[in-house]
């Protein structure tokens, strides 16, 4: 009898939901360049010891060895892999750089695209669901934002942080407080009851009470001992928030209408009756329905702060060196380029790494919406 | 008789109206009187726009207000335990708690009332878990066994199918074991067989059929097909316009109606085996004159809503005996 049963095969769950040649093609570079960025990154912050003191191998070079042209190129003098793309003017492996550029890299753009896909998915779910007044003001809050120049808040936010951090960590502001605080009692000759400007005032006049009370001012109010590599990761940490703080707004729209029809769906209705809340209805019901919108605008989201990134550590306001990434690498190399004689490598070196991860991620992000738009036809008809 | 289990009475609701008049408000229920009973299947029966959907939303609360307004009236549920709830008055808080566990609903459209991203199983396991607190492992063999009571063949393999991969009767008894797996003490059926076919109507229906005899629960079912009523239901309620018009006991309500309105919804019902060029319609007898000149001895003279715009004259419901309810004008005009 169990034999002519039938028998249910379990559905076929997981296929690559990609389409088209460039796309799988760009999926490989994808994965190849951040298993080597990514995977070779505790090597490359790794310290060696360089002269007695302890140097991060991504910071170490002998500056005898500098200016070497790649492999390949006249006039390159070793074949050892750590010259084989070249030094730069302090002796340093660009091979090496280029590893940690690109892992510091694309780690601020995929942890930048998963904060502004958090930020986004969340904002946008809440107005869509709310609706009415709420969804109107949220709504008109993005609208304003769209309005403002998008890199410039951007960099107004990297340097607002960045102050936040500077003053974190030396805690100057703090410590003018407290010597102006500790002046009226510390000094006889201070004037009483006196306006800040005034207190300044007589301190400028007073060069001998001055230095007296910055000694006490920086044993009551010391700066905070952060180690480099702390200060670089908070570095990084404040610039990924910007970035991703200011590119969330297009998948809130997205998402918010998405929400907006699929909240009028006989299902979400079914899910109300069956008494389910507000948060179960978003996270359980509606959250899955736009996998499909989220996953796409990811990929198109990662490259775009992997630009943004290069874009400020070039104006200098992103990655502050000595740590690398691919902007700022590429920004010292173009000051090599001279028409005396052009260390052409460490500008082309950061530029292909980059351009060549940008495309393959914009590839594979097209041809995820391929697979994932029903919308879309494509040549092999409606997907 | 038994006490009802929920119990209507002069439930109001009004829609703002789309128009450039903001007072102006569309009266969609009208002091709807309503009495579920368990064990009891009850039919709420009208045509399109009579108000049927809204006055079951209603039970539950779930008409999106604004545009929707409850004007007046109670909605008294009243659980195992013999405590009363009005839920018109509840939080939604108590609502939430209710809704799924003690009263449950199933839709028109069982192709779409599932959600298409997530298993069977895990709306069912999902629907289980949301009202009693139970282990996962426990949830899912009351998703099968629901699963089981709704007659689908090997449920435990159905569970991790999804709802495109079932049929639209089989879905529309998904959404039943769904509405089932808390064992719900009374259910609201809108339109559950308007998308199907005739033979899986007739399965969904004797299914729900069983459950009340078997299990007692209290059903109420929105339909406009008459011969459903007259096969399925044990009461019978008759909305137009928003208005109550007749209610009882189905087989005496069908075989002996009052009102000219439910007498000509019956006479509307094409026969088969009879053959008419023009079939017949409602409006010959819904004018004043039809239900004027009826000859039921003059005592009870049926009252029809009058069209938009126009006044309404004063009506009252009045029983006509056994459990009969009739909406009439008063005896003295």
């Amino acid at each position: 009898m169990d034999a002519l049963k039938p028998t249910i095969q379990p559905p076929n769950r997981f296929r690559l939901p990609l389409r088209g040649a460039p796309a799988h093609i760009g999926l490989i570079v994808l994965l190849f360049m951040m298993v080597a960025c990514l995977g070779s990154l505790p090597w490359t912050l790794g310290t060696i010891s360089e002269g007695g003191a302890p140097v991060p191998r991504y910071n170490a070079g002998d500056p005898a060895q500098a200016r070497i042209p790649p492999a390949l190129a006249p006039g390159h003098k070793e074949g050892q892999i750590k010259t084989a793309l070249g030094t730069d003017l302090l002796g340093r492996s660009v091979f090496i750089r280029a590893l940690t550029g690109g892992g510091i890299s694309l780690g601020i753009g995929f942890a930048a695209a998963i904060i502004s896909v958090s930020i986004g998915t969340i904002f946008g779910a809440i107005a869509g669901y709310a609706g009415g007044l709420t969804d109107a003001i949220m709504m008109r809050f993005v609208d304003v934002l769209y309005g403002l120049p998008y890199i410039l808040l951007v960099v107004l936010l990297a340097v607002a942080s960045d102050a936040m951090v500077d003053e974190y960590v030396t805690r100057s502001r703090a410590r003018a407080d407290w010597t102006l605080n500790a002046v009226p009692q510390m000094f006889e000759a201070a004037p009483k009851q006196a306006s800040r400007g005034e207190l300044e005032a007589w301190l400028t006049s007073e060069p001998e009470a001055k230095s007296k009370v910055e000694t006490e001012a920086l044993l009551a109010v010391p700066p905070r001992q952060v180690s480099p590599g702390a200060r670089s990761l908070l570095d990084v940490a404040t610039l990924l928030f910007a970035i991703g703080g200011v590119s969330w707004l297009t998948l809130a729209r997205v998402i918010r209408g998405q929400v907006l029809s699929l909240k009028n769906q006989p299902f979400v209705e079914a899910a109300r009756a069956a008494g389910a809340g507000p948060k179960r209805i978003i996270l359980r019901h509606l959250l899955p329905n736009l996998v499909g919108p989220i996953v796409i605008y990811v990929t198109l989201t990662v490259p775009q702060a992997v630009l943004q990134e290069s874009f400020l550590s070039f104006l200098g306001i992103g990655v502050k060196p000595p740590l690398p990434s691919w902007g700022n690498l590429a920004a010292d190399g173009l000051n090599e380029i001279n028409p005396y004689k052009s260390n052409w490598w460490l500008l082309v070196v950061p530029s292909v790494l980059l351009g060549v991860t940008l495309l393959a991620l914009n590839f594979v992000g097209e041809g995820l919406r391929e697979a994932l738009d029903p919308k879309r036809v494509t040549s092999e008809g409606r997907a | 008789m038994t006490q009802p289990v929920l119990s209507i009475r002069d439930l109001s609701v009004s829609f703002t109206s789309s128009d450039a008049n903001p007072g102006s408000r569309n009266r969609a229920v009208n002091n709807l009187d309503l009495d579920l009973f368990p064990g009891k299947l009850t039919a709420l029966v009208g045509e399109s726009g009579s108000g049927k959907s809204v006055s079951a939303m209603s039970i539950l609360g779930l008409v999106p207000a604004p545009p929707a307004r409850l004007d007046s009236g109670s909605i008294v549920y009243r659980d195992s335990s013999g405590t009363t709830t009005d839920l018109t008055k509840a939080s939604n808080r108590e609502l939430r708690s209710i809704r799924g566990s003690e009263i449950a609903m199933i839709f028109q459209e069982p192709m779409t009332s599932l959600n298409p991203v997530l298993t069977i199983g895990s709306q069912i396991i999902e629907a289980v878990r949301l009202h009693r607190t139970v282990s996962k492992k426990t949830a899912r063999k009351i998703a099968i066994d629901s699963l089981d009571r709704v007659g689908i063949p090997d449920p435990a393999a159905r569970l991790s199918q999804y709802p495109h991969e079932f049929s639209g009767g089989m879905r529309q008894r998904v959404m039943i074991s769904i509405a089932l797996a808390c064992e719900p003490r009374v259910l609201i059926a809108d339109e559950p067989t308007t998308a199907l076919d005739v033979t899986i109507q007739a399965t969904i229906l004797e299914l729900i059929r069983t459950l009340v005899e078997r299990d007692g629960l209290s059903v109420l079912l929105i339909t406009h097909d008459l011969a459903l009523v007259s096969q399925y239901a044990d009461r019978v309620a008759v909305m137009y316009r928003g208005y109550l018009l007749e209610s009882g006991i189905a087989d005496a309500v069908l075989s002996q109606p009052v009102h000219p309105y439910t007498r000509g919804l019956l006479a509307t019902a094409p026969e088969i085996g009879i053959k008419r060029d023009r079939l017949a319609t409602l409006e010959s007898f819904l004018d004043d004159k039809a239900s004027d000149s009826q000859p039921s001895n003059a005592s009870p003279r049926p009252w029809t809503p009058p069209a938009t715009g126009q006044q309404e004259s004063s009506h009252s419901l009045v029983s006509i005996g056994d459990d009969h309810l009739v909406r009439v004008k008063p005896a003295s005009v």
